[in-house]
């Protein structure tokens, strides 16, 4: 609210004016709705009626699915699956268009994931984790090790193994608009090493957006 | 629309005693309600938001990590989750915790524990180092009466995995989870939190999990009382068994460093 400055002073013993009594009340119904931190003292004790706060907002998305295996493929038949490629691709359910007022969004994807197959462990195919924001992939948030050209033990690229939970997280400042967030995924093949026959699955999962200011 | 509903006087209006009292009642039938649309956006800074940290409401912070100190060390987790409704197949039952070892549901069982149930982290059996984050000294809260949102992240470090009796299997995993303790001092797991970490993806590495609980969480699930006194990670040993989903309780691991944390946000939705 900015500073007031009386539009108007009746003067005693002057012809009363109905602008007069209108400008007595107007400055301070106009600011309904400008009312902002010069109104509050540091000690007022807020309280909040509407479940919407002020300064953060929160978006989840959440699944659960049962971990339990399929024989045909090793995988539940009820897991999302994304394609066993080398292509970014958005985890089922774990994607979030929102309209954002600027300001810097937190993003957690959390989720458990698993592969199935039959090989030993160092033919299995490597999947890494990704967060995309507005269709760019950020490389530094990747999960997995960049060197896919190495064939040694340890140095093979993503996560392998039958099952993990993984994490995967990042802050971005944003511009106000809509933004869309997608928790993505691809399967790395090493050279010489076979590939799951199976497509990525995954169960339990979640994504969290916040909006801070 | 603005709260303050204001009738101006018109031109040529008599001027009456009802007419001023009829204003001067909007402006405070107005100033009396404000809501949302009155404060413009950014309206209200910290210092006037009802602190995260209010005193008592997480007396020993928002996280917990053990152990402190270097550790040569390690526990050994040889406890795994029934099934549901008993026996050794079917769909797991996650909401059940062993009631074996010194300090149980804490900290190893110092022996096989098959089929038992869920243990919380604690280091060396000491409770006071649990994977745990107390809430408001253990007094129950309802999170819409506060207004809170609990973003909690757990890990641990899993130094070996493998089955019964040292065996290694690429199937053997090291289960951990996400739970609370409501006002009646029950248990639960938020089951979307479950993670299965098998051996040849973990061993020498760390399980991770994470989640936002809201109050529909802990009122949901029952046969909790919609209130949260703590949230703790879990942990079991398993193996991913064949379609009849059997479970082979045999997995162990050795586990040494954890730590959760629990950051309360006031949040809406997006």
């Amino acid at each position: 609210m900015g500073w007031k400055y009386p539009r108007r002073v009746p003067q005693a013993n002057c012809v009363l004016d109905f602008r007069d009594l209108n400008d007595g009340f107007l400055p301070t119904v106009e600011e309904d709705g400008n009312l902002g931190e010069q109104n509050w003292s540091d000690r007022l004790q807020t309280q909040l009626t509407r479940t919407t706060d002020l300064n953060t907002e929160v978006s989840m998305r959440t699944a659960q699915v049962s971990f339990i295996l399929d024989a045909s493929d090793g995988l539940d038949s009820t897991a999302a699956k994304v394609q066993n490629t080398q292509s970014w691709q958005t985890i089922p359910g774990l994607t979030r268009t929102l309209v954002s007022t600027g300001g810097t969004l937190y993003v957690l994807g959390t989720f458990q994931y698993s592969i199935g197959d039959s090989l030993a462990d160092d033919d299995l195919a490597y999947a890494r984790f990704g967060i995309q924001l507005d269709g760019a992939v950020f490389p530094i948030l990747v999960n997995g090790d960049q060197d896919f050209y190495s064939e040694a033990d340890g140095m093979e690229v993503g996560i392998g193994g039958f099952s993990q939970g993984v994490d995967v997280e990042g802050s971005f400042p944003v511009l106000p608009g809509e933004h869309t967030v997608d928790i993505v995924c691809n399967v790395r093949n090493l050279p010489g090493a076979q590939g799951s026959a199976s497509a990525p699955g995954f169960y339990n999962r979640e994504l969290i957006v916040v909006e801070m200011w | 629309m603005p709260t303050i509903n204001y009738t101006p006087f018109l031109e040529g209006e008599d001027l009456t005693a009802a007419g001023m009292n009829q204003r001067v009642n909007e402006v405070a039938n107005g100033l009396n309600a404000l809501d949302d649309s009155s404060v413009e956006r950014h309206g209200l800074r910290y210092v006037h938001m009802p602190l995260l940290s209010a005193p008592g409401l997480f007396p020993a912070g928002f996280s917990k990590e053990a152990p402190l100190a270097a550790a040569s060390v390690l526990d050994n987790y040889d406890n795994g989750l029934p099934a549901l409704g008993g026996g050794g197949t079917g769909p797991t039952d996650y909401q059940t915790f062993s009631p074996n070892g010194p300090n149980a549901p804490y900290g190893p069982t110092g022996a096989p524990d098959d089929g038992a149930g869920w243990k919380i982290p604690a280091y060396q059996n000491v409770v006071a180092d649990a994977a745990e984050v107390i809430i408001n000294g253990g007094t129950a809260i309802n999170l819409t009466t506060q207004r809170l949102k609990l973003l909690v992240r757990a890990s641990i470090e899993v130094v070996e995995a493998d089955g019964s009796g040292g065996s290694v299997n690429g199937t053997n995993s090291f289960i951990v989870g996400i739970g609370w303790e409501d006002g009646t001092t029950t248990r639960h797991v938020l089951e979307r939190t479950v993670r299965w970490c098998s051996h040849d993806a973990i061993e020498r590495g760390d399980c991770v999990t994470s989640t936002l609980i809201t109050q529909a969480d802990i009122a949901a699930s029952g046969p909790g009382d919609g209130t949260i006194a703590s949230v703790f990670m879990v942990v079991a040993g398993g193996a991913r068994g064949s379609a009849t989903g059997a479970l082979d309780n045999g997995a162990q691991a050795d586990v040494r460093y954890y730590n959760i944390s629990c950051l309360p946000l006031h949040a809406g939705d997006l």
